[in-house]
């Protein structure tokens, strides 16, 4: 029988994968969908969470995490395909005007 | 039966996962993230979460991906433009951690056998979240609009050629 | 129904008027000021600055929207100097923008929308509401350090800002959740039940808790969280970054004043050795980076870094010193760093902004209002008499003090002396070094020296006229606890 802590288990691994994408990728638009699967894994947490308590809290807080995470992506997008018209690259090691 | 079909998706949404981080070409990594969504869909029904199993469909698969497709169709980047995986050097440290923290997290929190208890009829259903969203959580729900509207304008201002 | 319309009326009134401008913005011709929308806004702020002053008095607390909304006299103060703070930067963005050539409508929408959630972050009752009120302060603000498309920095700032910050919301997030799990509600109320142990139960709200509160160093930019802020603070508009470094501040604390006031009591002392290293790292990671800087948007933002490690020894004090302190330095820190800001404005020049030390040599006394008014908010930052700066760090030191940290006090003590390192390259820049450069650009824009007539005023005032503040900062904090007593029963 698949309880709480096998989804939680699932989530952890998920959220790892995400956080050492994020990391480890160069590719900006391959690190947004790398915080996207973290966030996924945040939402099959709560729907777990709430599947065990019985309430629909969980669920509405997955629906705002649904939310925000769209238009992160927006955003996000928005500023790679700025960064791109302007310097022509879309690796984060290229991104190093400021340092010091 | 469920147990089954726990393990099969959750191994597909990791397997899927783990393609999106480690594959060099973003299409590919796109479309084992949709992989990813749909199997995580497919979680979320085994939780009884019916109505957020389709949101999951329509925004993330649907549209969320659309968008990810879209920028890199526009970018159109030639292969050899790619960023590498670079998974050298410091970012090596990344992985290490987070292979320490799995282990980690596997002693700590490694699944038991306990199932969960049944639910009361209608608990996931559509209306069971459109009542408190409209009345319990209407300022949430007020609130992710206006950062709906920030993504919205926000793009605009930073991606229109000329605003 | 519990839609208690009244006790988040400011906030509604921003984000029509938020709506208002991006209208607006649409209807903008190219090359035009929108000079009607900054006169709104204007007016607009100081009308809900009044309205927050006069509810600030009001004791008592109210919940609102079925336990997602407290309203009370911290949400008040707090909501009183971020409105300060919007409304000192709005003063000096005119002419910054138009300088930039991105005066639009637009801009002031988005100030608003995150005023809107920095409000509801301190008013926050519930970690849904701390949660989207952070996503609705950040957005617009990765927008707005991204504005100054043309400028290389610029956009790579608000990349960087975005990218580090989607990712601590999905960290912070994945906090949240596993409290959710172990407490069985995302209500700040529910934080009581908080136990942390080594069983599974005691595990996840320990995990919980360090990632959420990992979530809102990060927007605090507290140490180990704090490399992106320099790097963000120098690419961004010079308005945005007066704007981030004092109301983001005020917003980020504000929210881990609620969270830290809602712990039960037996959990502080687990939590204050970690409070206590993070205090101690982020003081010296702020004072020890800003000696090598040269920029003075870099410099300022190391010093805000300091700041923030300030604010934390007077927080983790949990006494009534403390609370004051922390108010106080936080209305002190607004004043002397928007003007700061503002007088780096007046220096500037388009595009290539004239901010590093070398560009600074002799203009205090070429242009003696600003260069007195820079003297003085860098005297208000070290910390010396008669300034704000000073009676908010006396009291922040003074409540470790009684709290019975000392070593924390001396090390706070010891990093101001630290700073003098390099505030004083400022004041030797701008007094006692000749001038840089034949030609002396005259600096422009009447607003910008508006904020810093304002903001040099008042650092003055707070300085001298300490005590009616300070009685109204008094109990705010205990007032709007969410458990009463808690301090009572503290060890």
């Amino acid at each position: 029988m698949a309880g709480p802590s096998s989804y939680m288990f699932v989530a952890a691994i998920l959220f790892l994968i995400g956080a050492v994408g994020v990391v480890v990728r160069r590719d900006l638009i391959v690190i947004l969908m790398a915080v996207e699967i973290m966030l996924n894994a945040v939402n099959l947490q709560f729907l777990a969470f709430a599947r065990q308590l019985g309430q629909s809290e969980g669920q509405v807080f997955v629906f705002m995490v649904m939310v925000v995470a769209a238009a992160e992506a927006a955003i996000g997008l928005a500023f790679v395909l700025l960064l791109y018209r302007t310097r022509k690259t879309i690796n984060v090691d290229n991104i190093n005007l400021m340092q010091g | 039966m469920q147990a089954v079909f726990f393990w099969l998706f959750s191994a597909l949404a990791v397997g899927c996962a783990l393609g999106v981080v480690f594959k060099k070409n973003p299409v590919v990594s796109a479309v084992f993230l949709m992989g990813s969504m749909l199997a995580l869909a497919c979680l979320f029904l085994l939780l009884d979460a019916h109505f957020i199993a389709v949101i999951q469909v329509l925004v993330y698969a649907g549209a969320v991906m659309v968008l990810f497709s879209f920028i890199i169709m526009i970018l159109n980047l030639p292969q050899e433009e790619l960023p590498p995986l670079a998974l050298g050097g410091t970012r090596a440290w990344g992985v290490a951690f987070g292979a320490v923290a799995l282990l980690f997290l596997a002693g700590k929190f490694f699944p038991t056998k306990e199932g969960f208890m049944p639910t009361s009829r209608g608990f996931g259903d559509v209306r069971s979240i459109a009542v408190p969203l409209f009345r319990e959580y209407a300022l949430a729900f007020e609130l992710t609009s206006l950062v709906l509207l920030v993504g919205i304008v926000g793009a605009v201002l930073l991606a229109k050629r000329k605003v | 129904m519990d839609f208690r319309v009244g006790l988040v009326a400011v906030e509604v009134a921003l984000s029509l008027l938020a709506l208002l401008f991006i209208l607006l913005g649409a209807w903008q011709r190219p090359n035009t000021s929108p000079t009607g929308a900054w006169a709104v806004a204007v007016l607009a702020l100081i009308a809900l600055g009044g309205f927050s002053l006069s509810s600030s008095g009001i004791d008592g607390v109210a919940r609102s929207f079925y336990g997602l909304v407290v309203s009370d006299r911290l949400g008040a103060f707090l909501g009183l100097f971020s409105l300060i703070s919007g409304l000192l930067v709005l003063f000096m963005s005119p002419a910054y923008l138009s300088r930039e050539g991105i005066h639009k409508a637009e801009y002031y929408g988005l100030v608003f929308l995150s005023l809107v959630g920095g409000f509801f972050m301190f008013k926050a009752a519930s970690l849904l509401t701390l949660f989207l009120g952070l996503e609705v302060l950040s957005m617009p603000l990765y927008v707005l350090c991204g504005l100054k498309r043309n400028f290389g920095k610029s956009p790579e700032a608000g990349l960087k800002y975005f990218y580090l910050g989607a990712f601590f919301s999905a960290v912070m997030l994945y906090g949240i959740s596993f409290l959710y799990g172990a407490l069985g509600t995302v209500n700040l109320e529910g934080l009581a039940a908080l136990a942390i142990s080594s069983n599974r139960h005691g595990l996840m709200c320990a995990f919980g808790l360090a990632l959420l509160l990992c979530g809102l160093a990060f927007k605090a930019g507290l140490a180990p969280f704090h490399a992106w802020v320099p790097d963000v603070y120098e690419g961004a508009p010079t308005t945005i970054t007066a704007f981030m470094a004092t109301f983001v501040k005020v917003a980020a604390f504000g929210a881990l004043i609620r969270i830290l006031f809602s712990l039960p009591p037996d959990i502080l002392p687990v939590l204050k050795p970690f409070g206590w290293l993070v205090a101690v790292l982020t003081m010296f990671a702020g004072n020890l980076g800003a000696l090598y800087q040269t920029n003075i948007k870099r410099l300022l933002a190391f010093s805000s870094i300091a700041h923030a490690g300030y604010l934390l020894v007077g927080l983790l004090s949990f006494n009534a010193l403390g609370q004051q302190g922390v108010l106080y330095y936080l209305l002190a820190y607004t004043f002397m760093n928007v003007g700061a800001f503002a007088v780096v404005i007046a220096f500037g020049q388009r595009g290539e902004e004239n901010v590093t030390l070398d560009d600074l040599r002799g203009m205090g006394l070429r242009h003696p209002f600003l260069g007195v008014a820079m003297a003085l908010f860098i005297l208000s930052m070290i910390g010396i008499p008669p300034t704000a700066g000073f009676v908010g760090k006396y009291y922040l030191f003074a409540a470790a003090l009684s709290a019975g940290m000392p070593v924390l006090a001396v090390i706070g003590v010891l990093n101001s002396v630290i700073s003098l390192g390099y505030y004083l390259r400022v004041l030797v820049a701008l007094f006692m070094m000749p001038e840089a450069r034949a030609v002396i650009i005259p600096p422009k824009g009447f607003g910008a020296k508006v904020a810093v007539a304002a903001c040099a005023v008042l650092v003055l005032w707070f300085g001298c006229f300490v005590s009616s503040p300070i009685a109204a900062f008094q109990g705010a904090f205990s007032q709007s606890m969410l458990q009463p007593g808690t301090i009572a029963r503290l060890p």
